[in-house]
C-alpha cells in the first residue's frame, strides 16, 4: 500500500513539474516529456506490471487536463511502460545510457502515433515539418533530461524496494 | 517458478483489461455518451492549487534579482515612477474627456463599443500543455468566476485564444497560434474580411498567416487585423495582430500574407477572459 502510494506521488509530482515547466524555466522552448521518462524508468526498474500501471495513470492525468481524446495517452503510455518492462532484470546498475536510448525510442514512437491520430488521420500532411519542429526536438530534450531524472527515480525506487523487502521479511506484517 | 509464471499471465491479462478500458473511454468520450467533466473538475480541485504553488516558486526565483537592487536604485526608480504617475494622471483626465466625447459620437453613430465594454475577469496562467504539440494552457479561474467554454481570452489588448474546458477553479485555453486554427478576421481600416490561420511552421517565427482577402484598397504592412462580425466563436473587433507582409495570390483574385500577433505568446502571465459568449451575444 505504502509502495503504491509512493509511486502515485511520484507520478503526480512529475506531472506538476511537467505542466509548470514553462513557468519555472521561462527561457526554454521545448518541454521534456518527464512522464514518459518516469514510465520507461519504472518499466525498466520494476517490470511490466509497474510500467503498465505508471503509464496508464500518467496518461490519464495528461488526458484529464490536456487531452483531445480521453484515454488516448493512457493507452499509449501503458503499452510503452509494458514493453519497456521486458528489459526488467536485464541490467541492474545506475547506468543511464540504456534508459536514455529507450526513452528516446519511446518518445519518438509516442509522438509519431500522436501525429498520425491528430494530424494524418484528419487529412493534414506535413510529416517532415512536424518531425523537424516538434518530434525530434522533444525527443532530444527528453533524452537529455533522462540523465538527471533516471538517477532520481533510481534512487527513489531503491528506497521503495528496500521497504518492500522489509515487509516480506516480517511475515506477520503481510497483508 | 510457478509463482513467476502466474505473474506473467496476470500482467498480460491486466494489459488486456486496461486496453479495453482505454478504448471504451476513448469511444465513450468521443461520441459524447459520457462526459468526463465531473472527473476533470475533481482532479482540478486537487491539482490546480499545487500548480499555483509551483508557479509562485517560479515567480519567486525569477523575482530574486529584484531583491538585490540597492535601496538607492529603488528610491530613484520610485521617484521616476512618481513623476510618471502624475504625467499619466494628466493624460488620463484628457482621455476621460475624449472618451466621453467618443461615447456620445458612438451613440450617435449607433456603433458597438468594442470589447472594452464587455465584462472581463483577470486570471493567471498556471500551467502549460505537457506536450509540445498544442499551445494550450491552464488559468486559475473557472466556473466559480463565471467562465464557460468558448469564452474569448485576451491579453495586452490582443486576442490570445478561446476557453476549451472549464473546472470550478481552472480553465483550459487554446491559443490562436495553434496549428490548424482559423479565425475569420477583417482589416480594421477597410472592413475587408479575411481568414487568419495558425501554423506550426510560423509559430517558431511568432507569425500567423492570412488569406482569402479580396480588396481593392491598398493594404500596407502595419495595418491591424481584428476579429470580424461573422466569426462564429470570436467577438467582433478584437485585435489579432499587425500585417507583416502582403502579396497577391497566384490567380490575382485574392491576397495572402503574414501577420504578427499582438500578443507575445512566449510570455503570457496574466490574461483577461471576456465573460460573453458569441452565441448569447447575438441574442
Amino acid at each position: 500500500m505504502k509502495k503504491n502510494f509512493s509511486i502515485f506521488l511520484m507520478i503526480v509530482i512529475t506531472f506538476l513539474l511537467q505542466s509548470t515547466f514553462h513557468q519555472v524555466l521561462p527561457s526554454s522552448l521545448i518541454v521534456p516529456n518527464l512522464l514518459l521518462i518516469l514510465t520507461v524508468s519504472m518499466g525498466i526498474m520494476r517490470g511490466k506490471k509497474s510500467g503498465m500501471w505508471v503509464g496508464f495513470i500518467s496518461g490519464l492525468l495528461t488526458d484529464l487536463f490536456f487531452g483531445t481524446y480521453f484515454g488516448f495517452t493512457a493507452l499509449i503510455y501503458m503499452y510503452i511502460g509494458y514493453l519497456n518492462g521486458f528489459l526488467f532484470k536485464m541490467f541492474f546498475d545506475e547506468d543511464f545510457r540504456i534508459p536514455m536510448f529507450f526513452v528516446g525510442i519511446s518518445d519518438l514512437v509516442y509522438n509519431i502515433i500522436f501525429y498520425i491520430v491528430h494530424f494524418a488521420l484528419q487529412g493534414k500532411g506535413g510529416f517532415g515539418k512536424f518531425f523537424r519542429t516538434t518530434i525530434l526536438p522533444e525527443a532530444i530534450c527528453t533524452v537529455i533530461f533522462t540523465i538527471l531524472f533516471y538517477e532520481i527515480y533510481f534512487a527513489i525506487n531503491k528506497k521503495i524496494h528496500a521497504g518492500e523487502q522489509e515487509e516480506q521479511q516480517s511475515p506477520w506484517l503481510r497483508r | 517458478m510457478k509463482k513467476r509464471k502466474g505473474y506473467h499471465v496476470k500482467s498480460k491479462y491486466l494489459l488486456a483489461i486496461l486496453t479495453i478500458v482505454c478504448i471504451s473511454l476513448i469511444s465513450l468520450t468521443v461520441t459524447e455518451t459520457v462526459s468526463i467533466t465531473p472527473i476533470r473538475e475533481a482532479a482540478g480541485v486537487l491539482i490546480v492549487p499545487m500548480q499555483s504553488g509551483i508557479n509562485k516558486i517560479g515567480d519567486w526565483i525569477n523575482g530574486q534579482h529584484i531583491g538585490r537592487k540597492s535601496a538607492r536604485e529603488l528610491a530613484e526608480e520610485n521617484e521616476q515612477l512618481k513623476t510618471r504617475i502624475s504625467e499619466l494622471e494628466e493624460q488620463n483626465t484628457v482621455l476621460t474627456q475624449n472618451e466621453q466625447e467618443l461615447n456620445d459620437l458612438r451613440a450617435l453613430y449607433n456603433l458597438d463599443q468594442g470589447y472594452t465594454g464587455y465584462d472581463k475577469v483577470a486570471a493567471s496562467v498556471i500551467a502549460k500543455d505537457t506536450g509540445n504539440w498544442f499551445n494550450s494552457f491552464t488559468i486559475d479561474k473557472g466556473s466559480d468566476d463565471g467562465i464557460t467554454v468558448d469564452m474569448n481570452v485576451i491579453s495586452a489588448g490582443g486576442l490570445v485564444g478561446i476557453v476549451t474546458a472549464v473546472g470550478t477553479n481552472w480553465a483550459t485555453v487554446r491559443s490562436i497560434i495553434d496549428d490548424g486554427n482559423s479565425i475569420s478576421g477583417m482589416i480594421l481600416s477597410t472592413s475587408d474580411p479575411c481568414i487568419v490561420n495558425g501554423n506550426m511552421d510560423l509559430m517558431e517565427e511568432d507569425k500567423m498567416s492570412f488569406g482569402n482577402l479580396t480588396t481593392d484598397a491598398d493594404i500596407t504592412p502595419g495595418e491591424q487585423i481584428v476579429t470580424s462580425n461573422i466569426s462564429d466563436k470570436y467577438l467582433p473587433g478584437i485585435l489579432i495582430g499587425y500585417i507583416d507582409s502582403i502579396e497577391d495570390d497566384s490567380n490575382h483574385l485574392a491576397k495572402t500574407g503574414y501577420l504578427i500577433p499582438a500578443v507575445d505568446f512566449h510570455n503570457i502571465q496574466t490574461v483577461l477572459v471576456i465573460k460573453q459568449v458569441k452565441e448569447s451575444g447575438a441574442q
